[in-house]
Order: C-alpha cells, then structure tokens, then sequence
C-alpha cells in the first residue's frame, strides 16, 4: 500500500502541483501584493481587512510621484537608467576585451592576472567604501553620475570579464583560425567572429549588469547625497524611512523601480540562466 | 615615429602587446578602484583618523586593530552576521534544492514557472525590504491578517521591532530574494543528469527518494557548492535589506558586522576603526574565497 502511494503517477502528480502552488504564491505573492498597493486610494490601506481583489482602482499615487514632490521618482528613474545603461555597455566593451585576452591569447602572469580579477570581486564592499568616497571626493566625483558609473563598473568587470571568458572558452578554435587563414587579423577576427558567435553571453552579462546597477544601494549612498542625482534605491529608501504613513506611493515607486529589471530578466531569461551558470556546472 | 607606432600596433606577431592593450582599461579601473583603496584603508587602520582630524594622522600601531576585539559591539555584530549567513544559506540551500528538484519534473507550465521564478532575483534589495515591511507592518499587515485569520497568532504584532521576530524576518525576506539563485544553479545542473541514470536505478528497486539521495544529490553536489560559497559572499556583505528593514534594530539585535563598520564610517566617522573593522570583515571573506578555490581545484582534478 505504501509504495503504491509512491509510485503512482497520478498521485505524485497531485502532491508536485500542491508544492509547486505553495512555491509560486509564496515567491510571487509580494509583487501582487504591493501592485494591489499602489492602485488603491489612502484611506482602503489601513481599513481592518486588507482588499485581495482590486476595488476602487486608482493611478493617483503614480501620478504624484512623477510630478515634483517630497521625493521626485521621475529624476531618480531618469539617473538610474542613465547610470545602468553607461555602466552596462562600459562593461560588456572592456569585458570583451578582457575576456579575449584571457580565453585566447597566450602571454606572460595571466594566471596570476585572472585571479587577481577574481579576487577583486570576492571583497566586500564595505571595506572599499569609506577610501572610495575620500578618493572620490578629492576628484570632485562624489555627488555625479560619473562616480556612480566608474563605481559600479569597477564592481562588474571581473564578473563579467568572467561570464564571457567561459563563453569565448565554449567556441571552437577552428572557426577563428579559418578566418585568419583568410587574412583577417587578430582584431579583425575578434570583432567578426567572436562577437557575434558570443551574442548570447553578451545579453546575459548586459543583463546581469543592469540589473545589479539598477538596484545598487550601499555604494549609492556612500558618495551621493543630493536629491538631484539620487537614484532609484537611494530614492526609494528615504521614501520608506522619511515618509513611511505613504504606502500607496511607496508602492508605486516600488513598481516603477522593478518594471524595467523584471522585464529585462523576462525577456532574456534563457540567457541569463546561461549567463549565471557559467563555470558552475561541469560540461 | 610614424614607423613605431605602427610597429606598436603590429598585433599579428605577438599575444602579449594585445593582451596587453586589451586587458589595461580593466586593470586600470580595478586598480584604482580595488587596489589603491584597499592599501588606503590598510594605512588608515593603522592610525587614528576620526573626520574631525582627517588631516592628521598618527600611528597608533595595531591598537585599532586590539580595539575590534574587544569591542562588545563589534563582536555582536559578527555573531548577528555569523548567525544571519549559517540560516540564510541553509534554508537557500535546502528549499532551492527541492525547487530545483519540482522545476525538473514535466508539468504543464512548467517553462512559465521556470522563469517567474528568476523574478524575485533581479528585484533590488531595496524594494525587497520596503515589501516585507509592508507586509509585516504591526497595524494592517497581510501576514499579520493571514496569521490571525489561520488562528497562528491572537493579536497583531510588530514583527520588525520584536526582539524575537526580527532577525527571522530578515533571514525570511532574504531567502525569498535569493532562493532563485540557488533554484538556477541547481536547475542547471540536474539538467545534466541523463534520465537513463533513473530508470537504470528504477530497474534496480531505487527510485523516489532513494534515487534522490543516490543518484541525484552526489551529481549536483558541485552547482551545489558553488551556490553555497557565493550565496556565502553575498551573506556577509548584506546591508542593504538590514538598512531598510531594521536599521539594526531592536537595541542591535539585528545590527550586523557590514551595517556596524558602515555606521562608524558614515555616521560616526570613526574613520581609522571602521578602516581595522573592514579588514577584519575582509579576512573573513578571504577565508570563504580560499576555501572555495582549494575545493573547487579538487573537484577539477576528480
């Protein structure tokens, strides 16, 4: 009798769809939630019984956020896709040509330069923090978008330069060398047939730096701290410890915060997963 | 001169000049962006800068240093740390295993599920605290409404300034955010297990959860360890979820090693101390990174 539990189909089907329900509620639930949020007018939040099913729909708080208030959603989202968008193309540009170096070209300490930039990644952030802002502050970089950028490009490279490592490792040499056989030089070779092999590890990286970018926090507030180059992190988080009665707008800039990452992550999901895996699991 | 830089530029015959123009702009910015600080830093710790005197500095020897270990405060940060990086990654570990495990099955919608389930990962940690704190909040929160509805709890409780309930509400909102993570890896790796592996073991009597523990988990004990040693790193430099939940708070309950080196530096400007704190923290990490390229080198040789 109890194995027949076990091994019928039927019945393990019944008990995976039970997990896989809880499973999905449970990581999904929280962006239904904070949606529901911030389409409801003030007074409906803080009634006794939380509504789970939209009633007196309303865009107000989205429209007030956007407009110039207490806290101005509409410049933080403007420097953060600034920011995330220079810090991703810098990226995956030096990230090529790191990559390149490291995957195909034989020269003198690579082994010792590779681990170095893996090194590098593996500190924590804290510890770089306090000297960064005093170096920063000396050039005038506290305070702009440009310390963020050179910031967090710092903090991507090596992953990145690692990511597209493990995929230029994954195309054939044959493919390179035919080309040069051809005449075409080294550089040549890179730019037309490496490049565009490596399209998909160059989404998941892009991907995987405008998502870090775009919800960098701690390093943010180490070295900005005018409102006008705030971005959305930093935005957000004086929101909640400022202004935290105002759910319904934090919500709101919530959303408006995640929109751009959760599509992106969407669309180019498969990639990602590749992207993420790389070196994580033996070919 | 016109002669030279072309020969410069000559990358046919030789790897290293374009490595070497190819690699620079990376190291520059790692270099000016990792090294110089960490040595900074490293001077810093050895002195007695506070931002009142940030022109002088003296050398006080390694009593900075003296000082992180017999700070109570500090220590208490470590444990908060210790105890938030053991729980956190075990309960990643464990639920993105099974996860990982249910996503491998065929089931209707089951490419959908794969990847809402990467959702929670790319949300910035920020917006996954103020989240939680909306659903903990003590007067209208949904869990507070769910708990005393399901007759778990009598009254509604402010979760977030509970002595109790605060560190497991943290450690919760952080396996949500990073379980994914985990689920990915792990996915990736099961996907490599070939299926005539289970119907060989089906033939010889094992299968459920025998061939789980037999056939599976040796064979992902790789991704396995590589999402334990990065969720690890990612651990103990948490900051951002503590800032927006807790502050650290109630008292310093909830106040770990990164959010304490973070208040002296930018709160209290204890500039040198928070300088021989950091390293500290750095040494920790140094430990995990070490570990993990030792091991990983052994399972290469295997």
């Amino acid at each position: 009798m109890k194995t027949n539990f076990f091994t019928s189909k039927k019945r393990k089907k019944i008990i995976l769809y039970f997990f896989l329900t809880i499973t999905m509620a449970f990581f999904l639930f929280p962006f239904y939630w904070i949606v529901m949020t911030s389409i409801q007018p003030k007074g409906q939040l803080y009634a006794p019984t939380p509504n789970f099913i939209p009633k007196n729909i309303t865009i107000d708080n989205y429209i007030n956020i956007l407009g110039a208030g207490k806290v101005n959603i509409a410049i933080a989202l403007k420097n953060s896709l600034i920011v995330a968008l220079s810090v991703t193309v810098v990226c995956i540009v030096f990230g090529i040509f790191a990559a390149y170096a490291f995957a195909r070209l034989k020269f003198k300490g690579s082994n010792i330069l590779f681990f170095a930039l893996i090194f590098a990644e593996m500190l924590p952030p804290v510890a770089l923090l306090l000297p960064f802002y005093l170096i920063f502050k000396q050039f005038g970089l506290t305070n702009t978008l440009q310390g963020l950028v050179i910031m967090q490009t710092s903090w991507l490279l090596p992953i990145v330069t690692w990511i597209l490592y493990s995929y230029f490792k994954t195309i054939p040499k044959d493919l390179e060398d035919s080309a040069r056989i051809d005449g075409t030089s080294k550089v040549g070779a890179l730019i037309r047939i490496i490049v565009p092999v490596s399209l998909p590890g160059l989404v998941s990286s892009g991907v995987i730096c405008f998502v870090f970018s775009m919800g960098e926090f701690m390093g943010a507030m180490a070295i900005v701290n005018v409102t006008r180059f705030h971005t959305l992190p930093l935005a957000l988080a004086q929101f909640v410890t400022k202004y935290s009665i105002e759910y319904g707008k934090i919500t709101a800039s919530a959303v408006l915060t995640i929109i751009f990452p959760v599509a992106f992550v969407l669309i180019f999901q498969r990639y990602i997963v590749k992207g993420l895996t790389a070196g994580a699991v033996k070919e | 001169m016109k002669r030279g830089i072309q020969r410069f530029f000559d990358f046919e015959r030789s790897d290293t000049k374009l490595a070497a123009v190819l690699i620079t702009p990376t190291f520059l910015l790692v270099i000016a962006v990792v090294a110089y600080p960490l040595i900074y830093s490293f001077i810093m710790s050895f002195g007695d800068v506070e931002f009142a005197n940030i022109k002088e500095y003296n050398f006080v020897g390694i009593s900075q240093f003296v000082r992180t270990f017999t700070d109570p405060e500090f220590i208490n940060s470590i444990q908060v740390s210790a105890k938030f990086v053991f729980f956190t990654v075990l309960f990643k570990l464990v639920l993105g295993t099974l996860i990982a495990v249910m996503l491998k099955e065929k089931f209707i919608g089951r490419s959908i599920a794969r990847a809402l389930i990467i959702i929670p990962w790319a949300t910035p940690f920020v917006v996954v605290g103020l989240m939680w704190k909306w659903m903990l909040h003590s007067k209208v929160g949904v869990i507070n409404f769910f708990l005393e509805r399901l007759g778990i709890i009598q009254d509604y409780i402010p979760f977030l300034s509970s002595k109790t309930f605060a560190m497991p509400f943290v450690i919760t909102a952080d396996v949500w955010q990073g379980t994914p993570f985990f689920v990915i890896i792990i996915l990736a790796g099961l996907q490599t297990i070939p299926d005539d592996l289970y119907e060989a073991a089906h033939i010889d009597g094992a299968s459920g959860i025998k061939a789980f523990f037999t056939i599976t988990l040796p064979l992902i004990r790789f991704p396995m360890f590589i999402s334990t040693i990065l969720g690890t790193i990612f651990a103990i430099n948490s900051f951002d979820l503590f800032f927006v939940l807790t502050k650290g708070g109630p008292g310093n309950i909830t106040t770990n090693a990164t959010l304490f080196v973070w208040n002296n530096a930018f709160k209290f400007y204890h500039l040198s101390y928070a300088s021989a704190m950091s390293y500290v923290i750095l040494m920790f990490s140094m430990l995990v990174t070490i570990g993990y390229v030792v091991i990983m080198r052994k399972i290469q040789v295997e």
